[in-house]
Parts: structure tokens; sequence; C-alpha cells
């Protein structure tokens, strides 16, 4: 259901993410620029895949998320047996107060605000793709009725890219709906450090929810409200497209190590995320940093690599990398102005 | 950062400040694409001009300095007329100063978003304002690129190398100076042809010479080679001399003589007015009409004419003698038609002089230019060598080779008196070039050996009647009237060296004393005179008042 949202002003918004990213950090130690996607996603309304080994804090993470913010969360642990009615619900046979019987929906945990989809990749194609539809369509169909989706909606999925026996890989155009994906790098020294105090001593301070969901949904309304210029746009569209190994602009890596290039769902990703973290940033426009920064979380996943890059060692970040040297900031074009 | 209430829809799409430093960021951003287009080409414009400078060190050709420094200048100014000219937009001005200022894309979003409402577009439009109380030239920061300091470095090569002196200066100079005395050359041979040519007793020949020279000075205009152009001078002056006779003087003695004598005792039945060749015509028309005695006076007349004719036109005496011996054998007839050959044999042969004579002017006009562009040179090159050829041993062996030449004109004259008057006329005229034998002897001493002398003989016949003092006929006492010369010997100069110069020349040593009418001798002077007046040395100014001296003198 969408509520009408009250407006919120971009001080407000930027005071709001800053406390959202606070209380995570009160778990999660480090990790700035996962805890950083994961809440531009949430800003967005965009869902995001979360990739990382075992014991990396993914659950954690979107756990505490939950918390920092006073929404709705359902979690689902995807098993090979999981089916798509554990997700999206289904119809029981109940009494009511009359003793008649009757059919009821019981809702899956997808009716929430916030759906922790741990371990996505585990789960039968069959299941995955009811999950995906939930996530595209924001609204679930069973038994010839469609119920939407509460407002926000947003599933973080996280998936295991050991143990792969047993898995099903989500396909590319499943992966096309999430709005980023971030890999989850092994803590530095420091942070294990902090991590193993924190962990194995008394319990910290508490997470409190900082946010509740009207003041999501404003803060999700004011994120589509920020401008952006015609030549950042253009600038989205040529990071875009310099992942197509057809195109002119592609560096050499992508032509070589690509098959395809990102879908037009990449531009929306890249502007959509780029405006929340301009306002994450304090500022009301988006700017080419911005653009550039979401960049490799919006595209990482929207490339499909040849085994040419399997083989030579390749990985999407790398050809997120070289479309970055490869596209330039825009500038005047002008000899002589700074670049 | 600043709140702005959400839905306070801006009333005025305004920003002054940011407006105000796109506009000067513009100014600057023109500059900078100045300073790095320059940083980009200096060195290849610079190098360019730097190989200019040194090629004209190894060659001679003037205009490589300038060439080179004209690369460098235009280059700059061409670049910076671009720089002025080159379309920016305010939007490239405003993403350009995004970057330089490191503000975020604001300004260049405020600018796009300058007329649009929503609820950030205050936002953005106050971020942008805040951020445009910049210096432009923090905008767009000039830097000093590598380019530049190599430009700058073969600029400085390039200015050393031209101040340092060519060597090729001397060659250039020496170019210019042989280009200046072909122009000179050109310019003298053009004023003598205009004289030559606006001289007002200048002949049709002479005009037509006059055309010609300032064709060949046009011709020579075009040249820089100063011995090619001496080449073209000395091939037309000897052009103009293979035209001209060894006898021109005779021939021009004889016609102007045969001219003159028939203007002053025209024949019958002609006018002062008329030619020598129309009076020949006339006569032979009207030789019935004359009685014996006439023609008797007419045939002695004809005779004295031919004898008068047979040194310097020959046709024309043969022509004459021929009419009077016809006239004497009473062959009227004959005699007219030989009368009105001699009248073409003197047209010929006046015709031939006045040719010669314009050759003659051309060539002397050719010698006068070319005397006077070598004067020029020789102002320019100073004191020149004066040590000469050294072997000059003063050697003027003067034998005077007596290039004699004897004019005779004879001339008598019946005045209807029954009395021959004659005038014995003799001239001589000698030349004797002994060498110009110069050198040194002893040091510093000069000596030059000439000698000079002529020979000159005069057979005149007749008698003269005229006496000095006769009131009637007046006469004038002529040095070189009736005399034998003689041998003479001119020592040359003897300046104690080895060789003594020794001239030897004939000339008249001595003279009789003998009184001609004045009559002949003013003709004789006025033909030398005007021989003379052929020099180019004398002003024409000058030569205007030597003919009008003789012609008073000979109107009174």
């Amino acid at each position: 259901m969408t509520a009408p949202t009250e407006p919120i002003d971009p001080a407000a918004y930027a005071r709001i993410a800053d406390a959202i990213e606070s209380e995570i950090a009160k778990v999660i130690v480090g990790q700035r620029d996962l805890v950083r996607t994961v809440v531009l996603c949430l800003l967005a309304e965009g869902h995001a895949l979360l990739e990382g080994v075992p014991g990396l804090g993914k659950t954690m993470l979107l756990k505490t998320l939950s918390d920092a913010i006073d929404v709705d969360f359902g979690r689902v642990q995807f098993t090979p047996d999981l089916m798509p009615a554990d997700i999206t619900g289904t119809q029981v046979l109940e009494d009511d107060d009359q003793g008649r019987r009757r059919f009821e929906f019981q809702e899956g945990p997808i009716f929430a605000n916030l759906v922790l989809a741990d371990e996505v990749n585990r789960a039968t194609p069959k299941t995955q793709s009811a999950m995906l539809e939930a996530m595209q369509e924001r609204s679930v169909t069973v038994a010839g009725q469609t119920r939407p989706l509460p407002r926000p909606f947003l599933v973080m999925a996280t998936q295991n890219p050991l143990e792969m026996e047993g898995t099903y890989p989500l396909p590319e155009a499943q992966l096309d709906r999430f709005m980023l994906k971030a890999q989850v790098p092994f803590p530095t020294a420091d942070d294990l450090v902090e991590v193993a105090q924190r962990t194995t001593g008394a319990a910290g301070a508490p997470v409190r929810a900082v946010a509740d969901v009207a003041t999501l949904q404003s803060m999700i309304a004011l994120t589509r409200e920020v401008p952006v210029a015609s030549h950042l746009l253009r600038h989205a569209v040529d990071l875009v497209l310099a992942t197509h190994p057809d195109q002119p602009t592609a560096p050499d890596a992508v032509r070589r190590y690509v098959r395809f290039g990102s879908s037009p769902r990449g531009v929306q990703a890249i502007v959509l995320a780029a405006k929340a973290q301009a306002l994450l940033e304090g500022r009301p426009n988006v700017s080419a940093e911005d653009l550039r920064w979401v960049a490799t979380s919006a595209l990482r996943h929207r490339m499909v690599l040849g085994y040419e890059a399997t083989a030579d060692g390749v990985t999407a970040e790398d050809l997120v990398a070289a479309v970055l040297d490869a596209v330039p900031v825009p500038s005047a074009e002008i000899r002589g102005a700074p670049r | 950062m600043r709140g702005v209430p959400v839905g306070d829809r801006p009333t005025a799409a305004s920003l002054p400040t940011t407006r105000a430093l796109l506009l000067a960021t513009r100014r600057r951003l023109r500059l900078a694409w100045f300073v790095e287009t320059v940083a980009m080409l200096a060195p290849f414009v610079a190098a360019a001009s730097l190989l200019l400078v040194l090629a004209g060190r190894r060659w001679s050709w003037p205009w490589f300095e300038a060439t080179g420094f004209g690369v460098l200048t235009g280059a700059l100014l061409v670049l910076a007329v671009v720089a002025a000219v080159v379309p920016i937009s305010l939007a490239q001005v405003a993403r350009a100063a995004d970057r330089g200022l490191d503000t975020h894309d604001a300004l260049a979003t405020a600018l796009e978003l300058e007329d649009a409402a929503g609820p950030l577009v205050l936002e953005v439009r106050a971020r942008a304002e805040q951020a445009a109380v910049a210096e432009p030239s923090a905008a767009i920061p000039l830097h000093l690129r590598r380019g530049h300091r190599m430009g700058a470095a073969l600029v400085v090569a390039t200015v050393l190398l031209t101040v340092a002196g060519n060597p090729q200066e001397d060659r250039r100079a020496a170019a210019a100076d042989e280009e200046a005395a072909v122009d000179d050359l050109a310019e003298a041979l053009r004023d003598e042809a205009a004289e030559l040519r606006d001289d007002p007793e200048a002949t049709e020949q002479e005009r037509a010479v006059a055309a010609e020279l300032e064709q060949l000075a046009a011709e020579i205009d075009q040249l820089s080679d100063l011995e090619e152009a001496e080449q073209r001078l000395t091939a037309a002056q000897a052009e103009l001399e293979a035209q001209q006779q060894s006898g021109l003087l005779s021939q021009k003695a004889a016609t102007v003589g045969l001219e003159r004598g028939l203007e002053a005792d025209p024949l019958p039945g002609g006018a002062p007015g008329d030619g020598a060749a129309a009076q020949l015509e006339q006569v032979a028309d009207e030789l019935a009409d004359l009685d014996e005695a006439e023609r008797a006076a007419l045939a002695e007349r004809l005779e004295a004419l031919a004898a008068a004719q047979a040194a310097g036109a020959p046709s024309t005496a043969a022509a004459l003698a021929d009419a009077a011996a016809r006239l004497g054998e009473g062959d009227l007839a004959g005699a007219s038609a030989a009368l009105g050959e001699a009248a073409s044999a003197h047209r010929a042969a006046s015709d031939g002089v006045a040719n010669q004579e314009a050759a003659a002017a051309g060539q002397r006009a050719i010698a006068d230019a070319r005397a006077s562009g070598s004067s020029g040179e020789g102002q320019g090159d100073g004191d020149g060598d004066g040590d000469g050829d050294g072997d000059g041993d003063g050697d003027g062996d003067g034998d005077g080779d007596g290039q004699g030449e004897g004019e005779g004109q004879g001339e008598g004259e019946g005045q209807g008196e029954g009395e021959g008057q004659g005038s014995g006329q003799g001239q001589g005229q000698g030349q004797g070039s002994g060498g110009g034998g110069q050198g040194q002897v002893g040091g510093n001493q000069s000596t030059t050996g000439s000698g000079q002398g002529g020979q000159g003989t005069a057979d005149g016949t007749g008698n003269s009647n005229v006496q000095p003092g006769d009131p009637a006929n007046p006469s004038i006492w002529d040095p070189n009237a009736g005399t034998d010369g003689e041998q003479i010997d001119v020592d040359g100069t003897d300046v104690g060296g080895e060789q003594v110069t020794t001239g030897l020349g004939d000339g008249p040593t001595a003279t009789t004393g003998a009184h001609v009418p004045l009559g002949d001798a003013l003709t004789r002077y006025r033909e030398r005179a005007t021989r003379a007046l052929d020099q180019s040395s004398i002003p024409p100014s000058l030569r205007a008042l030597v003919r009008a001296y003789f012609d008073a003198l000979a109107a009174s």
C-alpha cells in the first residue's frame, strides 16, 4: 500500500540517512561502501544483491538495517526445497467465528517492507522466478488474485560465490532486477580486531530505529526529485554503452571479455542511485562523481562475461574500471578546460 | 546544507552571480585554450622558425629570418584570433567551472534549471550562487606545460641566432647591391632612352631606338644578376654597333654637306627650303627649260657636287657625275634620269646616315647608362684596388697609329659671276692612342704615357679669291686649312723607371696661315660642333645652346 508522503527537506534526508548508517555501524564494523550501497538501494527503493563468502556479515548487515528502520521485515532462507508459496503465501482453509470454513490467504514473508532473501541462489529456478517476479511487479498473484506488496518494498538478497554445487545461479535476466550488487569484502585487520572485541565482549549498544515507513517513503520520493543535468544523463548513458563490446566507445577489455553489455536498467540504476548518493553527500543535484561512484555496483552484475574473462581471471569489477577509464568525466570539451 | 522548504517554487529565474562568473570564466577559458594550444604547437612552430633561421645562416636568401619570425608571430596571431572567436557556450563554461571549482556540477545543473521548477531547484540555484563567488582564475587555472618550455627555449635560440649575426649578411648585401646596381642600370638606361626620345631634334630612327632601349631597360629591370644585365647591354651595344659603318662621318659629311650646300645655293628651279633630293628631282624635270649657259653651269655645279660626294656618298657622286657628263653631252633625258638616280641615292644615303646615327646614339646611351651605373657602383665599392695589375710597365708606346681620317669637302660654286669659287678645305683628324699603360714604378709613382696626334691632309683645290679684310666676303684665318700635316713625336713621360713611355703621333705641327671664307669655316665648325654634341657628356641644355649659337651665326 502506498501511503501519502510528507515532504522532507534535503537536510533532514541527509541527517536521517546518516543516522541509519550510524546505527548500522554499531554492528557492522567497517564496510562503509557496502553499507552505503545498501542504504542507496533503500533510499532509491531498489533491490540489492550482496555477494560474499560466508561469515562476512551479509545477513547481519541486512538484519541491522531492518532494526534501524521501523518497517516490516521478512526473512526467507532459500533452500532447494523452498517452494514459491513459501515466499508469496498461500490459501489455507480456516474456520471463521460462525464455524464456517473458507480459504484465507496467508501472506508469505515477501509481504514486508524489507525482505531478506538469504542465499537466494540455493532455491530452485521456479522459486527464484516467483521471488523475482514479485521484486519486479511489486505485487503477488495467488489463486488468480493480485495482491500488491507493501511500499516501500525492498529485497536484500545474498548469495555465496562458493559452494556452487547444488545451487542455481541467478540468470542474467533475474540479476538485472537488482539495482545494485555489492561485493562483501573481507574485513581489514583493524576491522577484524574491532569485530573480535565487539562480538566476544559484553553486548554493545542496541540498534534503534531512526526512521519509519512514512519517513522512508518521503525520502524515497525526494530521491526521485533530485535534478540531473543533461550532460550527466548522457554520461550515464555513455558508461552503459561502453559496456557493450560492439560500441565504438567500448574499451579494449570490454571488447575482449564481455559478451553482452548492460541493459537499459543499468542507466536507470546508475541515475537513481546517484541521486540518493548526492543527497547523502549533502548536495541537491547529481554530479559526475556520484554517477561514477555507483557505476561499479550498478554495472558489475549486468555484464555477461565470456569464457576468456574467466580464463584470464578478469572480473566484472576490472571491466567496469576499464569502462570508467575509457569514459572520462564530462567536461567542457575545450582545450585548456579542467578535466 | 541550508534547507529550502519543499514546495517553495521559484518565482524568477535568476542566477546573477553565476552568470557573471560564467561570462568571466568564458574569457578565461579562451585564454586557457590559447595557452594550451600554444603549448601543443609551440615546439613545432618554434622549431620551424629555428630551422628557417638556421637555413638563413646556410643560404643567402634574405627572407629566411623574416619568414621564421613571420611563422612565429603569424601562428600566435592566428591562435589569438581563433581563441577570440572559438564558440564556447555557457553550458560548456559551466562544466569547465564545475571541474575547476570542484562544485560537483552545481553550476551546470543550476544553469540548466534556471527556468525550471522543482523541490530542489532553489537549493541547486542557491548552491550555485554560493559557488559562483569564486574567481575565474580559480575555475580555469593556467598551467605552464612542457610545450611552453620547449617552445620558449627554441624561440630564445632563434632570437639568439638572429642577433648573433649571420655570415650570409655579406652575401646578402652584395646581392642587394647587385640588384640595386641592376636597377640603377635599368633606370639610367631608361633615362637615356627618354632623353633620346624627348630630344626635339630626334629623328624618327632615334625615337625608334629609344623605344628599343626602353624595352631593354624593362627587361633588365626584371633581372637580378648584374653580369647578365651587362651581357644584355653588351649584346645590345654590339647589335647597334653592327648597324654602323666605318665611314659614317664621311657619309654624314657628304649628305649634310649636299643638303646645306643646296640650301645655301639652290639648284636652278629649287628653293632654299627644298631638300637636296627634291632639288635634284626638280632640276631633272626642268632641264629642258635651261639654256646652254645654265646647263653648262649646272653641269659644272654637278661635277663639283659629285666631287664633294665622292668620299662619303659614292653612289650619289656617281649619279651626279653621270648627270654632269650627260648634261655636258646634251643628253637631257639621260641627265634627267641620272639626276633622279642621284636624288634616290641621296635619300638612301641620308636614311642610312640617320639609321647609323640613331644606332650610334643608342650605343652612346647604353654606354652612358653603363657609365652611370658603374659610377654608382664605384661609389659603393669605395677605394677599390689601388695597386692595379702591377705589370703596367709604363710603356705608353704611343706610336700613333695615325687613324687619320681625311675628310675633304670641296665645294665649287658658281655664283653666276662666271667666276669659280672654290674653297679648299682639308680636315685632318688623327688619333693615336699610345696604350695607356699604367703601372707602379718606384713606389707610388705612376706614369701614364699616351700619344695622341693626328695627321690631316687636305687636298683642297680651287682658287680662293678671298682676301683678308674684304668686308663683302668676310674671311677667317683657319689654322687647319690648306696645311700639310707633319709627323710629330709626342714623348711620353719618363718617370725614372725602367720603362720609358713614348708617344708618337702624327699631327699638324705647322700651319700655313690661310684665310678661308667665314661661311665655309662656320659650316665646318658647325659640323664639328654637331659631332661633339653627340657626346653624352654635354648636357642636353648646352647642346641646344650650341646649336642656337651656330644657327645665330649662320643667320647673321
